[in-house]
């Protein structure tokens, strides 16, 4: 008998810009053939202007990157501040609660989120440099459809997208 | 993939020693990469068999099982065992007709994919490509066939032998310690080895210490080594008159 094998119910695709932009008009993009939003999100490091805050707040209501609902700003040590909006901001605060995966696997906050949405070690290290580089991150976390759907969309000859399926 | 030029120049090189790719002109191994997207599969994960239907995927990093699962009993075999520089799923170029398999990652696996269409499409554009594509597909078909031999005419004991026997690593023998060292095999679980050999872990187990004992294999660090290859070899050919002989010995 097979044990503790899953079918893969994780699966993400992520996108890394350089520009906010760029980010921009893959969400126009998106937004053009009616994705669903709900399973974007967007991580960026690019406020050095914000006040050094030590811990999180969160506003609710509007969907959207400049919106209110599910946006968050952290202090992490590695990254300085760091904003997230969209569908991983719950993930992001449950692994800043409970630390389940870095206490597992030695994590901080953000690699606890990714790895908690199917993002494997040697990925998550690749999206934090990217991240430390001042560039920025389009996820869609969601059902395999979806996921496919927006890679789709989004993958180009100058665009990559990496799948990832957990 | 030209925008990640290391990855790129990693999946190049992989490829570029994988028999279904090597000695494949520059310029095309380029244009064909140039369709492919990056994924990742979490140890454990096991796929829906559709997703191959829709894609081709070819491995860059990592092992992945492919099984058959009976599921009323849950009894599974492997029908065969990828690693880097290997295709799923290969048939699905061949035809369109859905195909019952479950692939199963044993590690974190790295792939890359494209459409399965945009794939069929390439290697119609490149009859090139068949010169390895052809080999590739038979033997494959020679490893079905000698799973198949296997399971019918041989006793777990010579099935494991021949497993083993197929996996050591081609540039060896190790000068350091003249032991085997395997490939994709070497640090798989009792049960991953069963499944290939469509037996049961407590079987498997026995025969692995007993070679151990016999001084035929050797384990170090979860890492399993042939240590006496022409003892193997013999187990492969005939392992009932060796255990006959070993009974007659004790």
């Amino acid at each position: 008998m097979l044990q503790g094998l899953s079918y893969s119910r994780k699966n993400s695709c992520v996108s890394i810009y350089k520009t906010r932009i760029a980010v921009g008009e893959a969400i126009d993009n998106l937004k053009l053939k009616n994705f669903n939003l709900q399973h974007v999100s967007i991580i960026d490091t690019g406020f050095h202007n914000a006040v050094h805050s030590i811990d999180f707040y969160r506003t609710n209501e509007l969907i959207c990157f400049h919106g209110k609902q599910n946006t968050a700003f952290f202090w992490v040590s590695e990254f300085g501040p760091l904003v997230a909006a969209g569908a991983i901001v719950p993930i992001l605060i449950k692994g800043h609660d409970t630390s389940h995966a870095s206490d597992c696997f030695g994590f901080d906050t953000l690699a606890a989120a990714f790895f908690n949405i199917g993002i494997p070690r040697s990925s998550i290290a690749r999206y934090e440099q990217a991240l430390m580089a001042d560039q920025c991150l389009l996820i869609v976390h969601g059902e395999r459809n979806d996921v496919e759907q927006a890679c789709y969309l989004l993958h180009s000859d100058t665009q990559q997208v990496a799948v990832h399926v957990a | 993939m030209k925008r990640d030029p290391g990855y790129f120049n990693h999946c190049k090189q992989v490829l570029s020693h994988s028999p279904l790719f090597e000695r494949l002109e520059d310029g095309l191994l380029d244009d064909m990469l140039s369709l492919f997207r990056r994924d990742t599969w979490r140890r454990g994960v096991q796929l829906d068999p559709i997703v191959f239907q829709e894609r081709f995927y070819l491995l860059i990093e990592g092992r992945l099982e492919v099984m058959r699962i009976n599921p009323d009993t849950g009894r599974s075999i492997t029908l065969s065992l990828l690693g880097p520089g290997d295709g799923i799923d290969v048939v699905t170029l061949l035809n369109t007709q859905p195909h019952e398999v479950t692939p199963v990652a044993i590690d974190d696996i790295s792939l890359i994919s494209v459409p399965i269409q945009d794939a069929r499409v390439w290697i119609d554009r490149h009859p090139e490509f068949n010169r390895n594509f052809l080999p590739y597909l038979g033997e494959q078909i020679r490893q079905m066939e000698d799973l198949a031999t296997d399971l019918a005419l041989h006793d777990t004991m010579t099935r494991l032998a021949r497993l083993i026997l197929r996996h050591i690593a081609p540039e060896h023998p190790d000068g350091r310690n003249d032991k085997y060292p395997l490939t994709l095999i070497n640090d798989l679980h009792d049960e991953s080895l069963a499944r290939m050999i469509g037996s049961v872990r407590q079987i498997v187990n026995r025969h692995l210490q007993y070679w151990r004992k016999q001084g035929v294999l050797h384990k170090h660090k979860f890492q399993m080594q042939v240590a006496d290859l022409e003892s193997l070899h013999a187990y492969a050919g005939d392992a009932l008159k060796h255990s006959e002989k070993n009974k007659k010995a004790s």
